[in-house]
């Protein structure tokens, strides 16, 4: 089996090479998913860059005119949002680095070795999942309050170095991933290695880890995207300006009595865009083939 | 492979290879055991508290048994959401992972400009609510929505779409299928698994597209698309998000799902104990399908790397 | 604090923590709290209410708050008018709150969103509470129902609050039960009126509510003939002769009471939405959705032709059922657009002309520590030097009838805005009373209302099928 890892990058792809009426329908249906997808980001852009009082209007006027560059500046100088982004790159990176790791070290143990408990305690991680957070909030928050990390970050990143959910991200279904794409690798591999004496760390980090690099590149995106745009941890454990996030500084961009869609149109343009470029050059690590990474060694 | 390993050590060093295994296993889950023992134990069973509790978030609790649970049986809206969630979860379900697996399938294509069409198909999944909620308003608005144009192509009756009782769920699990992104990501980093070599060798033989699809793709990714269909159940009975921003809720309580009635009962109720209880049959139900799944999975999912006792 | 710390030993595992931690300090630092030093001695005022302290004040915390010269409030409050707006009113008005009382505030502000009460209650809860924090009145009888903030009315007997001064219609909107205890003083309030595209009503050669008012027509009937009448076209074109209703009782209600019916009775025992009247009133409105279409439906309303002050500013809607807090936005629409705006009083019914409100105000939290200084704050936001600082953004009627007088108020009034009827909805505004389970009657009502609405069910047939539940709910409410 261990042959086919020698075998093209990226497999499937050269079901059918030549051009034919597939890859024209495959064209059409993509481009036509493309246009949909993007009517809402030209309508939040659009909006962006509308003059107070005419964002609702009716037709869409799609370039807008005037042209209201300085609705970008406003928006982002009302409040702090550089404070803000910082605060929201800190939390994101620090949580997803640690998500990364945990889960695939879970992942890595769930799949690849035979311990004691480990099928109770795999149902037990799938478990932490199926109880709505609304009734473990308070508790959580009282935990939290206990250690004194009420408005600090710990509430929103130390729960991603220990494998438990914070929010929309679930360490949960990143171990449950981690675990899935592990068991689709061949066992001979830390057989072989084992026989040379290699330590299951080892063969965690230098044999299985570098082939999994698709699934650690999409725990990495889910991770990084739940935590760039949370909303409710941020709002319950955070209290100072100082301290808040850009999902936060969005909300609160809406006042009781006004629109002020051409602002929140342009801090929702500011938050949605890092995430389409790191999308747009993260898809190349989970389009890696198996070969690609980490035989080299072997 | 590991049948031919084992017979060929001595006993004794079976139990130590053994101990040094479940050592290490130990080590590689301690961060989710310690997150697990302090994070998240004591509020699930703090939670198993309230759920006998009659809890208003302000005053004292006051313990009062499995009354919670008997209400529950009795309440009109408990067994309404119930049955709106299990109609959103069933259906969506599949079609999600049938979408997001065609999605993923076609991504997966050499093609031109792949690299921005699969950031296209994922971009909804990361476009704020607020604009998307936009698009979907006016997708579905029944006077001039592109629905209802639809509609009139296919030569059918307009629909009002999410303001209509009868049309609502149906149109959130439409509106659902926008957001197949993160699916198809796992899918698509499944289909990297699948040796070339396995389509190669099918080629040779003559095999055409559906039977390569049936008996390479399918089961080499089988281990994925199971991946996708528990976690994609769990979610879906929790739906909240769709309701709470497209529908609130209506009309008639159509989408009233249940963790948006849960949510109701504990921040708007100010009844944190029957939301606990609330939140425990929920977990009962999910669990049950999950273990449902679970043993299904044994006559479908098929592992390349699977650990034998 | 007692009571709150023997409930979390329940929390399992949790327990534990705490009773480790119990003597820890607060966890929130505070971190704008900066010395007051100017001002070492209260003013009288507080001095004459301290004695009225709440008796659940701890005395285990009674010496961090009097030992220190500077004292912090910690607030919870949401954007208001608007963020920019919010800038030039609140932050300068705390800044001479704590010129003149030597107390701070420590602000969070929290989005304009359904999730605040989360956040509050998470933070009673898990025993961080705010001292003060910003409560809807449609929220006030859930969390005053349930003990949890602190009645004022013995701050309020001191002459310095000037109680005499409030509008009463106003203030019921904060006391629970109706017209017992009080929880808050409004520091916005919102009369409502009629507001209407004159513009649009000359093109068509209507009268207007104005006019008609003149002549003792305007009524609700006159209104749906109006508003029928100034219908037009169809599709993303279409204008539509009036505003659509809130589902919220506590919006419908001046309808109902207009037909001289009514939502519950006295007591608060049952519901009288199932009596003639009251289905008269609220079939008047599904008739102006289902039948005359001359109101936006749901799907016109949401997304593509909304404001946050009703879709007078599409353009595309003659009149609307409106507050002072719209006035901003309206106007300034107006003004962009050449639309001329004109303001009537709310039509009359059968039973006559009433007016509802949504005053603002800011509560005492029962768990906070600084309750006299945060009733310090209460009052100061609705005297006349905070509200002063809310009329350069005109969108609040000042809760006291002097300050309808100012020179400052008038000026700060819009062309087309008439301060006679402000005084007037001011006057006539009365408060829905409401049990401590209204939200749940709200929200068995609305699901009712939208099978009305469309047309599916009558108004009596659907509020028969509720009339047990929503009773089944005063009672409830009622221990």
């Amino acid at each position: 089996m261990s042959a086919p890892a020698t075998a093209a990058p990226i497999a499937a792809a050269q079901r059918r090479t030549r051009p034919n009426v597939g890859h024209l329908v495959a064209h059409a249906a993509l481009a036509l998913i493309s246009a949909v997808a993007l009517v809402p980001i030209a309508w939040m852009t659009s909006t962006a860059l509308k003059a107070k009082g005419t964002e609702l209007e009716w037709p869409i006027q799609w370039i807008p005119n005037p042209i209201v560059w300085d609705n970008f500046v406003r928006a982002h100088t009302i409040l702090p949002f550089a404070t803000y982004y910082k605060n929201t790159l800190t939390i994101a990176v620090l949580a997803t680095v640690g998500a990364v790791l945990t889960s695939s070290m879970a992942g890595f143990a769930f799949a690849r070795l035979r311990f004691v408990g480990r099928g109770p305690l795999f149902m037990l991680v799938l478990a932490t999942m199926m109880l709505p957070s609304i009734v473990t909030l308070i508790p959580t928050y009282i935990i939290w309050r206990n250690l004194g990390a009420i408005d600090t970050f710990a509430p929103l990143i130390v729960p991603s170095w220990l494998a438990s959910s914070s929010g929309g991200f679930s360490s949960a279904f990143a171990i449950f991933l981690m675990r899935q794409f592990f068991m689709t690798l061949p066992h001979d591999l830390d057989d072989a290695a084992r026989v040379d004496g290699a330590s299951s760390y080892r063969i965690y980090w230098q044999i299985l880890l570098p082939l999994c690099v698709p699934a650690l590149a999409i725990v990495g995106i889910f991770s990084f995207v739940e935590h760039w745009n949370e909303f409710l941890g941020p709002l319950i454990y955070l209290n100072s300006d100082s301290m808040r996030t850009a999902a936060i500084g969005l909300a609160l961009g809406s006042g009781t009595f006004r629109n002020t869609y051409n602002y929140i149109m342009a801090v929702a343009f500011t938050m949605t865009m890092p995430i389409v470029l790191i999308f747009f050059s993260a898809q190349r690590y989970f389009m890696k083939g198996i070969v690609m990474t980490g035989m080299a060694g072997r | 492979m590991r049948g031919a390993l084992a017979p060929s050590l001595a006993r004794p060093r079976i139990s130590r290879v053994r101990l040094r295994e479940n050592v290490d296993a130990y080590v590689f889950i301690a961060p989710w055991l310690i997150g697990f023992v302090c994070l998240t134990a004591g509020p699930m069973l703090a939670s198993v508290v309230l759920s006998l509790s009659d809890w208003d978030l302000l005053n004292p609790l006051r313990l009062i048994g499995p009354g919670n649970f008997v209400e529950a049986v009795k309440d009109d809206l408990f067994w309404l959401s119930l049955y709106n969630t299990a109609y959103y979860t069933f259906v969506s379900v599949p079609l999600h992972l049938v979408a997001a697996l065609g999605a993923a399938l076609i991504l997966n294509m050499r093609l031109r400009w792949i690299n921005y069409y699969r950031t296209m198909v994922y971009l909804p999944s990361i476009t704020p609510s607020v604009a998307s909620a936009f698009l979907w308003m006016w997708i579905f608005n029944p006077d001039f929505g592109l629905a209802n144009a639809a509609m009139d192509l296919l030569h059918l009756p307009h629909s009002m779409w999410i303001w209509d009782p009868d049309m609502a769920k149906p149109s959130l699990i439409l509106m659902g299928l926008w957001t197949i992104g993160p699916q198809m990501v796992i899918l698509l980093g499944g289909l990297q698994s699948v040796p070339e070599s396995l389509y190669e060798a099918a080629a040779v033989d003559g095999a055409g597209l559906w039977h390569k699809f049936r008996h390479i793709t399918l089961p080499m990714l089988s281990p994925i698309v199971f991946l996708c269909l528990v976690i994609s159940l769990i979610r879906s009975f929790q739906v909240f998000n769709l309701a709470y921003i497209m529908t609130q809720g209506g009309p008639a309580n159509a989408t009233l799902f249940y963790v948006l009635y849960l949510y109701r009962t504990a921040w708007e109720s100010l009844r944190m104990g029957y939301a606990s209880a609330l939140a425990w049959i929920l977990f009962l139900v999910i669990l049950a399908f999950t273990l449902l799944q679970w043993r299904l999975s044994r006559r479908w999912v098929y592992y390349e790397g699977e650990l034998k006792r | 604090m007692r009571a709150t710390r023997r409930r979390f030993l329940l929390f399992g595992a949790a327990g534990a923590l705490l009773a480790a931690c119990r003597t820890a300090p607060s966890p929130t630092p505070a971190p704008t709290a900066k010395p007051a030093a100017p001002e070492p001695t209260k003013p009288a005022a507080a001095a004459a209410t301290t004695q009225a302290a709440a008796p659940t004040s701890a005395p285990a915390a009674a010496p961090a708050a009097s030992g220190q010269k500077s004292v912090t409030l910690k607030a919870i409050h949401r954007i208001a008018y608007g963020p920019e707006q919010d800038k030039q009113v609140f932050p300068p008005g705390y800044d001479l709150f704590r010129q003149k009382t030597g107390v701070a505030v420590d602000e969070t502000l929290l989005p304009e969103d359904q999730q605040m009460p989360v956040k509050i209650l998470t933070m009673v809860a898990g025993n961080t509470p705010p001292d003060v924090a910003y409560i809807h009145p449609q929220w006030l009888a859930s969390v005053a129902g349930k003990n949890a903030l602190v009645p004022l009315d013995d701050y309020m007997k001191d002459p310095a609050v000037k109680a005499s001064d409030l509008w009463p219609g106003a203030m019921q909107y904060f006391e629970f039960p109706h017209g017992s205890r009080r929880f808050g003083i409004p520091f916005y309030s919102g009369p409502s009126v009629y507001i209407f595209n004159r513009t649009l009503l000359k093109q068509a050669n209507q009268p207007a509510p104005d006019d008609l008012e003149k002549d003792g027509k305007w009524t609700w009937e006159a209104m749906r003939d109006l508003a029928a009448k100034n219908t037009k076209g169809e599709g993303p074109g279409k204008i539509f002769g009036s505003d659509t209703f809130s589902s919220g009782l506590h919006w419908m209600d001046v309808l109902i009471w207009a037909w001289g019916g009514d939502v519950f009775d006295k007591e608060l025992k049952h519901t009288l939405l199932g009596e003639e009247k009251a289905l008269q009133a609220i079939q008047f409105l599904a008739d102006m959705h289902y039948k005359d279409k001359s109101v936006p439906e749901a799907a016109d309303q949401q997304g593509v032709t909304g404001g946050k002050s009703g879709r007078i500013i599409s353009g595309r809607v003659v009149m609307q059922y409106g507050i002072k807090g719209n006035v901003p936005e309206i106007a300034d629409w107006a003004q962009q657009r050449n639309v001329e705006i004109g303001m009537a009083p709310m039509p009359k019914g059968p039973a006559g002309r009433f007016v509802r409100n949504g005053p603002n105000s800011f509560c005492v939290m029962k768990a906070s520590k600084l309750q006299d200084e945060g009733f310090q704050l209460i009052n100061f936001m609705s005297q006349d030097d905070f509200q002063a600082l809310q009329y350069k953004v005109g969108a609040a009627v000042p809760p006291r009838k002097p300050q309808m007088d100012s020179e400052a108020f008038k000026k700060s009034l819009r062309p087309w805005e008439s301060l006679a009827l402000w005084k007037e909805a001011a006057e006539a505004d009365k408060a829905l009373a409401m049990a401590a389970t209204h939200i749940d009657i709200q929200n068995t009502f609305t699901p009712a209302w939208d099978d009305i609405r469309l047309g599916k069910k009558t108004a009596k047939d659907a509020i028969a099928a509720i009339v047990p539940k929503i009773d089944d709910l005063l009672a409830k409410g009622q221990s």
